[in-house]
């Protein structure tokens, strides 16, 4: 954790915020927190979580941000408090603090949501995308090509994932996508994008911001991402502190075997005639598969 | 299946030549209580109503039995009979097109393969659309426990008989929320549900399982009122469940080889669908005495003077509730399988909303299914008291070896507990039927 002859920095404590567990948390978005939080303990740094819920009137210091997926109506209860904390996250995030945002959170922290109805809800800008509602849900396994993260090349250049979501997202002018579909939907179906990243320093800001369609949950599988966000947590707006690497043996296996049978999957897929995918592909993207 | 290409009216023709119907909907128990009230019914008619296997829940599966007693010219081969469905949650409203129940039970509705079934209150929405078209005689048999489901039956406007369970029959632990280290350490088990009126989301007196239980609007717009039937369990570890009833009937109770609160709720909501047909509580109650579970709801055998427990994990709620049913078996060995076939789900991100640090202090695990690997990142972040491990004794994908695996761990006389979804679970059954440790699924 620090280079030899200097006296031991002490890092942490990790302040992690889960930003309204109460409101949007399926698709096992505690599993992120878990994964955070136990990274960060395996390493020797002291964590302390809290919880911003639904009412609250201020977000507290921070150096990770989480906030999950929901439906439709607690989505629209989080525009509707986002109005209020938007300004607060803002500025967590201003301090230096890292953000993972995942579906129905990702989409709440863009600039405007376009419901189905036709109306449109402004979100607070945090993350460089707007999203529309779709007629159709993207549903299924999800591998992607990374494109940038801190710190180098990562462990892995994929990122891998389920996705299910109705609304379309589109990146802003100085949005970056997080990934690039190989397999699966992304953030709209057509352009083949998938997520979005600030880095430190993009709009102005200093925290690393990662918005993802990605659950399954996001983390566990994909600890470079983790691993990222708690980095560049640490160094507080400064440089990343430089983590010390853990034994990810079950993660890779995990994440290696699952991108392998998506693209087994796919292969076999692709064999068939087009004809016949034309009537299995819609079907398949009903029901998940 | 073929049947409905040819007429499409078939399903309608054929439910019109039934006699009292009773469809039972919901995501965890539909195949317990459909079970139960067969058999109460089946006391009552002197003969076992029609019934549907537990896999043929949609449309054509309802018509496909229908078929199965139809005359070669049209209608059924003995018209009047009673029959007992239950009803995938998703082909409910198609089902309600063509078959008027006289009796629809709702048990519960929880979180359950979103990649299937979307959003939860897609699924209400879905629900309140199907209830509107029914005839104002349907009876309405509903968790009063559930908010969501409770809200929906009683805004329907239909006669309803609404159970839960009684005052100091709580949960997993019998203990009210917040009691026990569990509920305490995974809020996150429960979907948030919010009041209808200002979105706030509910508070709870006690839960018993995920979002079921005493719920109320922080601020009072709405709460739960007392059920018509209510009922509390008991029982020990390793032995039958005391379930008793109350009611404007009084009290009543039997004995049944279902466990912990879920075994309760299903007995509840089968006593109030044959109350809802006219039959007697004490009658109903009385023919629940000796029940025993369906395929996967904590289903016992032997082999080799070792006790195997089966239990069925579809979703967080069902797999928190079979985990704490496990647990208090004190097993030897533990088999958790999970696999993303499409009747399981493609999608297992639930499983991080499951509390494993309930399997803390079981001597051996073993993990199976084709998402074995999910599972042993699960229990990597599942946390230990610093410098224990978990006891980890085999990840093997396919489910023969592993239950051999884990079989082969245990003495004579100990208990391993077979934890898994739906296609993991029944791969090891159908091993279990070929050595013939165990008879072929009961209808």
């Amino acid at each position: 954790m620090t280079s030899a002859g200097r006296p031991a920095r002490r890092l942490g404590p990790l302040r992690v915020v889960h930003l309204y567990p109460d409101l949007l948390n399926v698709y096992g978005d505690a599993g992120n927190v878990r994964t955070i939080v136990v990274r960060a303990e395996q390493r020797g740094i002291e964590v302390e979580l809290s919880a911003v819920r639904a009412g609250a009137s201020a977000v507290p210091p921070a150096d990770i941000l989480l906030i999950g997926g929901g439906q439709d109506r607690e989505q629209m209860t989080v525009a509707r408090e986002l109005e209020r904390l938007g300004p607060a996250i803002r500025e967590r995030i201003s301090e230096g603090a890292s953000l993972l945002a995942v579906c129905g959170g990702y989409q709440n922290l863009g600039w405007s949501y376009r419901t189905a109805a036709d109306t449109t809800i402004a979100g607070p800008g945090i993350l460089d995308i707007r999203t529309e509602a779709g007629h159709t849900r993207l549903v299924g396994s999800v591998v992607a090509g990374l494109t940038d993260l801190p710190n180098g090349r990562p462990p892995r250049p994929t990122l891998i994932g389920f996705e299910n979501h109705a609304g379309r997202t589109y990146l802003g002018p100085t949005g970056r996508p997080l990934a690039i579909v190989e397999i699966g939907h992304g953030n709209n179906g057509v352009d083949g994008t998938e997520g979005v990243i600030g880095l430190p320093g993009d709009d102005g800001l200093p925290g690393l911001r990662i918005g993802t369609y990605l659950h399954g949950p996001l983390l566990p599988r994909n600890p470079h991402i983790a691993d990222a966000l708690i980095a560049a947590g640490l160094g507080r707006g400064g440089p990343a502190v430089t983590l010390a690497s853990l034994d990810d043996t079950d993660e890779w296996l995990a994440h290696d075997r699952f991108a392998a049978r998506c693209r087994a999957r796919k292969r076999r897929d692709e064999r068939l005639p087009t004809w016949l995918r034309r009537i299995i592909d819609p079907a398949r993207s009903l029901i998940g598969f | 299946m073929l049947a409905e290409l040819v007429d499409p009216t078939i399903l309608a023709g054929l439910a019109a030549d039934l006699g009292r119907v009773i469809l039972v909907v919901g995501t965890n128990g539909k195949t317990t209580t459909a079970r139960l009230t067969a058999r109460i019914m089946a006391g009552v008619d002197g003969r076992r109503p029609i019934a549907n296997r537990s896999g043929a829940n949609l449309r054509q599966g309802l018509t496909s039995t229908l078929v199965a007693e139809a005359k070669l010219h049209g209608g059924l081969r003995t018209p009047g009979r009673t029959a007992v469905f239950e009803v995938d949650e998703l082909a409910l409203p198609a089902v309600l097109e063509a078959v008027r129940p006289s009796v629809l039970v709702i048990t519960n509705l929880f979180r359950d393969q979103l990649d299937r079934y979307g959003e939860v209150d897609t699924v209400i929405d879905r629900w309140r659309d199907a209830l509107a078209r029914l005839p104002a005689t349907t009876v309405i048999v509903d968790c009063a426990d559930d908010p969501r489901v409770d809200r929906l039956a009683l805004d329907s406007g239909l006669p309803t008989i609404r159970f839960g369970l009684g005052q100091g029959s709580h949960g997993a632990d019998g203990s009210p929320d917040g009691d026990s280290p569990f509920d305490r350490a995974a809020p996150a088990v429960a979907d948030p549900v919010a009041c209808p009126s200002c979105d706030r989301p509910l508070v709870f007196a006690w839960r018993s399982i995920g979002h079921l239980g005493d719920w109320a609007c922080p601020v009072g717009h709405v709460r739960r009122a007392e059920p018509d039937l209510t009922v509390q369990f008991g029982g020990t570890a390793n032995g039958p469940s005391r379930v008793r009833f109350r009611g404007a009937f009084g009290e009543s109770g039997a004995t049944i080889h279902l466990r912990g609160a879920s075994g309760a709720y299903d007995a509840a909501a089968a006593v109030g669908a044959a109350m809802a047909v006219g039959v007697q509580p004490t009658d109903a109650i009385r023919a629940l005495d000796g029940a025993t579970p369906a395929f996967g709801r904590l289903e016992e055998m032997s082999v080799g003077r070792r006790r195997i427990v089966l239990a069925l994990a579809k979703n967080p709620a069902s797999l928190t509730e079979s985990a704490h049913e496990a647990a208090s078996r004190h097993p030897d060995a533990l088999l958790l399988g999970l696999s993303d076939e499409s009747a399981d789900g493609r999608d297992v991100s639930w499983i991080w909303d499951v509390d494993f640090e309930r399997f803390r202090g079981i001597p051996a695990i073993g993990l199976t299914g084709t998402r074995a690997d999910d599972l042993a990142l699960r229990l990597k972040y599942a946390r230990l008291p610093a410098a224990a491990a978990w006891p980890i004794v085999a990840i093997e994908p396919i489910v023969e070896r592993a239950l051999d695996a884990m079989l082969a761990r245990i003495q004579p006389g100990g208990t391993l507990v077979v934890l898994a979804t739906y296609t993991s679970l029944l791969g090891i059954r159908r091993t279990l039927e070929r050595r013939g440790v165990v008879s072929a699924i009961p209808r």
